[in-house]
């Protein structure tokens, strides 16, 4: 049984995760390469960014969590405190250019940041905690189109604590559609 | 009671407090007749209930609160109570007996009044501000931290480090001068299993911090007077059965510019 559990993970890690895109100019399907789930890890640790819903309508809230992994061997500590104040996201539209952060995003992120509630979550080798906060809260999401969004956070490095290194996470692809049209969930 | 009470089909009263022999009365009016009826509860409620708190006794600090980039938490330089070098700000413990009745979930709840401010370091001495205007805001999230789970008759222990606080402010170079006080309260709340159960306080600890930072002519940060950097030193518990309230998140507190208009 053990045998088999590692041969389904190994397949799954493996297989090269295909997802259907539009036709290509010969009107066969175009195999596109689904964005991967991680960043990559920095001092052991990996982030990942998720939402829940991957079409919205415009005005709609997006909410995207963000997963912090212990990959290390060791325990590791992660800063627990209103996420807005310690991720930063890049967000490219549907052109391809990086969006401005909006008034809310400004005065939140651009301002001494006050940490209230500031504690810490200790997490073991393998063990994960999410964040979730809403995007839109940060950026205007007014065009419909293809987002592309990434997070960071800055880490503490282990051999200098004096230094920080910005773990990022995996490229996450967001749909905003009209608003009158359906949102799948 | 309020009209609007008396226009519900049911209305639920909850105990917040223990006690035996305790006699309910009720009594209406309809059609013109009195109508009244009582019964006596033994209320049970936890009992070895401690509440504990322990601060930062950071060497450097001065009256506990620290002007450097050692926070911990994130990178850069910050006025702060407490790191993260196991010297949180403030940490608690508590520990509660569940009834024999129920079991139920045991967690600290902490709201605070704030005021912040930031002056930015142009020519306008652009000023902003950032407070809960007197009012108690709900520090974050509800409650702290996710409870621990305790069967009925045993004991639960809150401690470690999703128990603590270490608030800062970072210190920013476009800005000269960061003010900060905040006065807290963390509540011990014990909620009962069952669906129609809701928190109740235990105990209740009041502490707080504040500080100035100023840019001198360096550009080093150095503690003001505006306030004086001061924070509470191991504060003391009390009985409370004070349900707690807020008018907002602390989240939702925004920056307001003061000058120039």
């Amino acid at each position: 049984m053990k045998t088999f559990c590692c041969l389904a993970i190994a397949l799954i890690v493996s297989l090269p995760a295909l997802i259907a895109a539009g036709p290509d100019s010969s009107g066969k399907e175009e195999p596109k390469r689904e964005l991967p789930l991680w960043g990559q890890p920095v001092e052991g640790l990996r982030l990942s960014l998720r939402s829940a819903q991957t079409k919205y309508a415009v005005g709609d809230k997006v909410e995207v969590q963000m997963v912090i992994q212990n990959v290390d061997t060791k325990n590791r500590d992660v800063v627990d405190t209103d996420p807005r104040l310690i991720f930063e996201f890049e967000v490219k539209g549907p052109d391809g250019k990086a969006l401005p952060l909006n008034k809310r995003g400004k005065e939140i992120q651009e301002n001494p940041r006050v940490f209230e509630k500031m504690t810490l979550r200790l997490l073991k080798p393998k063990e994960e905690t999410a964040f979730s906060l809403e995007l839109s809260e940060f950026y205007d999401l007014q065009n419909p189109g293809e987002y592309q969004a990434t997070a960071s956070i800055a880490v503490q490095q282990q051999k200098d604590t004096k230094k920080w290194s910005k773990l990022s996470s995996n490229p996450l692809t967001i749909t905003i559609t009209e608003a009158k049209e359906k949102k799948d969930k | 009671m309020v009209q609007a009470d008396l226009e519900q089909d049911a209305i639920a009263f909850y105990w917040i407090s223990g006690g035996a022999g305790r006699n309910v009365q009720f009594q209406t009016k309809y059609k013109g007749r009195v109508v009244k009826t009582e019964a006596t509860f033994d209320v049970q409620s936890p009992t070895n209930v401690e509440m504990t708190s322990k601060t930062s006794d950071d060497a450097k600090a001065t009256h506990g609160v620290m002007i450097d980039d050692n926070y911990g938490f994130y990178e850069g330089f910050f006025l702060h109570f407490g790191s993260k070098k196991g010297d949180a700000g403030i940490a608690w413990t508590g520990k509660v007996t569940a009834p024999g009745a129920s079991g139920g979930e045991i967690a600290f709840v902490q709201r605070e009044i704030l005021a912040a401010t930031a002056t930015q370091d142009n020519k306008d001495e652009t000023k902003y501000t950032r407070s809960s205007d007197g009012d108690f805001v709900l520090d974050t999230t509800f409650p702290y931290n996710p409870g621990e789970q305790v069967a009925a008759s045993e004991t639960g222990i809150l401690q470690g480090g999703k128990w603590s606080d270490s608030p800062g402010s970072s210190l920013l170079p476009v800005t000269k001068v960061n003010t900060n006080d905040a006065r807290f309260e963390t509540y011990l709340m014990f909620k009962p299993d069952g669906t129609d159960s809701i928190w109740v306080t235990l105990r209740v600890l009041k502490w707080h911090w504040q500080g100035e930072a100023v840019k001198d002519a360096k550009g080093a940060w150095v503690f003001g007077m505006d306030p004086p950097p001061d924070a509470s030193k191991n504060p003391d518990s009390k009985a409370s059965t004070d349900l707690p309230t807020w008018t907002k998140n602390v989240k939702d507190v925004k920056y307001k510019k003061e000058n120039p208009k």
